[in-house]
């Protein structure tokens, strides 16, 4: 064997040589003493090596200072991670014998080329048998069960948690156009064992839609209704529906009969439209939904806040008695922003704009916000471009005197009360606008949960929490107890939040930023006897659309569309006692989640 | 020991991986690639590696150097592939008609003298300087996550400070040189103004 010539050091080079290795190796503290002793012996006598020594430490600290620029990640990044590890773990299911067997990927991660090529080239005969054969097959054309309309059966397995749920999910079909399918859960798999259940079983039912490209979709409780928002260029756009929806197999539906003797906050405008032959209603126009939309448990009303679509002012509160012709905007302060129902009512925040000092001569500077819906436009005489900070408050609305009641403590925006009326969550803190107070942000603060201390009734008041507003002179108590727990560290630029029924599980989407369409789901489980969340976390931030749905014992959500044409799908988180297990629906391109 | 691979054990230890290390293995890569998007594209990558590799991690305290190893091998795999950034100093010039305003936040931060001339040395050496340097990782990490010995990757280390340090100057001189002739030019129109 023959090596290549190389050419030796004398014993000087060898020296300095050495001196130069172990200069680079003392400044990451890797010498031990005799090397270090030797080192400090040459550089006393070769000033070289010590202008190479100081070179070296120098650079060093020019690299370290590339500390003080930190690299932020994508926002994103998660979501895109955690869709391409899902997408690992499915292939690995489908590789993988049920039953055990050998576990897959074992060996080391440097597998050589000339082995990879051989594996290569077995994966890429079967991907060609593949591709050779799905090319026979319809493009997205699952295969239908023909009895119950979903997606053919996986073999079962043994001990799924029971876990009886439906989920109502408006869904883009095969040929593009959006599906609404009642998703029934009849058991969820523990984590152990994926895919032990069969898929949720699928009823579609047909909605007229108006051909809108439909956003803001939410479902009656009674499942007769839905309400939505047009958008996205269609002729719909800025216009609120609301629409029958039929029983399940019925034909056609009936269209809702709008009846003068339903009681309304307010008279319809003479002009409102009349029921279209499908039976839609617009019940508002000209304007943008601004977060949430929802029925009261009884389904008779719907509250929403919504914002005059050419962006001019902030949102006020509409509501909409089932029934009727039109929603009625029963606020006009242009700063209302609808949070949740509490039983039979609306809890809602405003913003109190932090009005900077009233310049001299200019009277609109020293007002505050502007109650009477006049002309300032929210802007509060700061359309400066400057932030302007705001303090919120909430309070509870009657829909059918609109009465108010403000809630005792203030700094509480958006709060969401458990349907037992024992704890409620908000957002502890205060808010920023940019634009002039037409929007704000959340600022300073944190998400909270805290015990709720309902209204008392007034003395000689039957059924209660009515005020006249503005509630100034109340004395009653009504609001978060003043314990609140953090639910939310760091960064939160928007967030949602419902209990369960029966109050024992709180689920919140938080995101960075609040133009984000990706967040992070958690389910807490609040112990009873603290009020605060249990250290155990069910969910703990998994990727998620904004809308999901919480019920008596489950947890809707839609995971996010993945980089590389990678699609949504519907997860449900089930539980039944202390065991939790999830599902995963077939994806598809869009999937919305309507209540 | 060798773990056995179970798919939730592998996905919360992943997970958790993630949560802490996703910030600095994906600066990491941004440095070694000198492209964001790049960089999340591999990121991402390597933690679906780690993912499926999760039975090959002997002890949990290794995990980080491990991690870097998998991180370190993604980003030579893709610099051999495209043949990229090596030997190509920064222009300033964006890849796209249109770049996001979060590439060209990045194209700025990476478009320094240090940064180029990181982007002169080999791979490996700026690898190298990475890890130790800017992560933190100790000799033996760093022979670890590099794949070499630890005296091997002594030696590696060495010789990219040598060549950090020729790169530098070639930089001030590029800089000195742009400087002269930014003088010149001025003092053409000074005299051509009068």
């Amino acid at each position: 064997m023959t090596l290549p010539f190389r050419r030796r050091h004398n014993d000087a080079e060898a020296t300095h040589d050495r001196a130069r290795a172990l200069s680079s190796r003392g400044l990451v503290g890797d010498l031990d003493a005799d090397e270090a002793a030797w080192l400090e012996r040459h550089l006393d006598a070769c000033t070289e090596c010590r202008v190479e020594q100081d070179a070296f430490a120098a650079d060093r600290e020019l690299l370290r200072s590339l500390r003080e620029q930190p690299i932020e990640p994508p926002r994103d990044l998660w979501a895109r991670t955690s869709t391409a590890l899902d997408q690992a773990a499915a292939r690995r299911r489908l590789v993988t014998p049920r039953g055990g067997g050998a576990p897959g990927w074992r060996g080391r991660i440097g597998v050589s080329t000339w082995r990879g090529f051989s594996v290569g080239a077995a994966i890429g005969a079967v991907a060609l048998l593949v591709i050779v054969v799905s090319g026979l097959i319809p493009a997205n054309l699952p295969i239908v069960n023909p009895t119950s309309g979903a997606v053919a059966q996986r073999s079962p397995g043994p001990t799924p948690i029971d876990v009886t749920a439906q989920v109502p999910v408006l869904r883009s079909g095969a040929d593009g156009s959006l599906e609404f399918v009642f998703t029934d859960i009849g058991g969820v798999c523990p984590h152990s064992r994926p895919e032990c259940v069969p898929p949720p079983v699928e009823h579609k039912v047909d909605v007229g839609l108006l051909g809108a490209n439909p956003s803001t979709v939410t479902l009656s409780p009674g499942s007769n209704q839905l309400a939505f928002e047009g958008a996205g260029g269609a002729a719909s756009e800025g216009k609120i529906y609301v629409v029958p929806v039929p029983t399940t197999g019925a034909e056609s539906p009936p269209p809702v009969i709008p009846s003068a003797e339903t009681s309304s906050p307010g008279t319809p405008p003479p002009d409102s439209p009349l029921p279209t032959p499908s039976g839609a209603i617009e019940i508002a126009t000209g304007v943008t939904v601004v977060g949430e939309v929802a029925y009261s448990p009884d389904g008779q009303w719907l509250a929403f806040s919504a914002a005059p679509g050419d962006g001019s002012t902030g949102p006020d509160l509409y509501l909409y008695a089932a029934g009727s012709l039109a929603a009625t905007r029963v606020t006009d302060d242009h700063q209302t922003y609808f949070s949740a129902w509490l039983g039979g009512q609306v809890l809602a925040s405003r913003v109190i704009p932090n009005v900077e000092p009233a310049a001299p001569g200019n009277p609109r500077e020293s007002s505050g916000p502007d109650t009477n819906g006049g002309s300032n436009g929210g802007s509060n005489g700061n359309g400066n471009g400057r932030p302007i900070d705001g303090t919120p408050s909430s309070f509870l609305v009657d829909p059918s005197t609109v009465a108010r009641t403000d809630l005792t403590q203030g700094s509480v925006w958006l709060p969401v009360v458990d349907p037992t009326g024992r704890f409620v969550a908000y957002w502890s803190g205060g808010l920023r606008s940019t634009d002039g107070g037409v929007t704000w942000l959340l600022a300073n603060g944190q998400l909270v949960l805290d015990g709720w201390t309902p209204p008392a009734p007034l003395p000689g008041a039957s059924g209660g929490a009515v005020s006249p507003e503005p509630a100034t002179g109340t004395t009653r108590v009504v609001g978060p107890s003043g314990h609140p727990s953090t639910l939310v560290q760091g960064n939160v630029a928007d967030f949602r939040a419902t209990f369960d029924p029966a109050g024992t599980k709180l689920a919140f989407w938080v995101a960075e930023q609040q133009t984000d369409t990706v967040g992070r789901l958690h389910l807490a489980v609040i112990d009873a006897a603290t009020g605060s969340p249990e250290s155990r976390e069910p969910l703990a931030g998994v990727p998620s659309l904004r809308r999901f749905s919480i019920d008596a014992n489950r947890l809707a959500w839609v995971s996010p569309p993945g980089q590389d044409g990678q699609e949504s799908s519907l997860r449900v988180l089930g539980w039944s006692g202390d065991e939790f297990g999830e599902i995963t629906t077939e994806p598809a391109p869009e999937v919305f989640i309507v209540r | 020991m060798i773990r056995s691979w179970d798919q939730d054990e592998a996905r919360v230890f992943v997970e958790g991986l993630f949560a802490k290390h996703h910030g600095e293995i994906y600066a990491y890569l941004v440095r070694m690639l000198r492209d964001g998007e790049l960089a999340a594209d591999l990121t991402q990558d390597a933690f679906v590696k780690a993912y499926k590799n999760y039975d090959t991690l002997e002890k949990d305290e290794n995990a980080r150097a491990w991690l870097y190893q998998i991180a370190h091998r993604v980003a030579l795999d893709d610099i051999r592939r495209r043949k990229i950034v090596r030997m190509v100093p920064w222009t300033g010039e964006s890849h796209g008609a249109a770049p996001s305003a979060e590439r060209i936040a990045m194209e700025l931060r990476l478009s320094g003298p240090l940064e180029r001339a990181l982007a002169r040395i080999p791979e490996r050496q700026r690898a190298a300087l990475l890890l130790a340097e800017l992560h933190d990782l100790s000799g033996l990490e760093l022979a670890a996550a590099m794949g070499v010995s630890h005296v091997a990757a002594r030696a590696i280390l060495t010789r990219a400070r040598e060549s950090l340090r020729k790169a530098l100057a070639v930089e001030k001189e590029s800089e000195r040189a742009a400087e002269d002739e930014r003088d010149a030019m001025f003092a053409r129109e000074a005299r051509g103004g009068r």
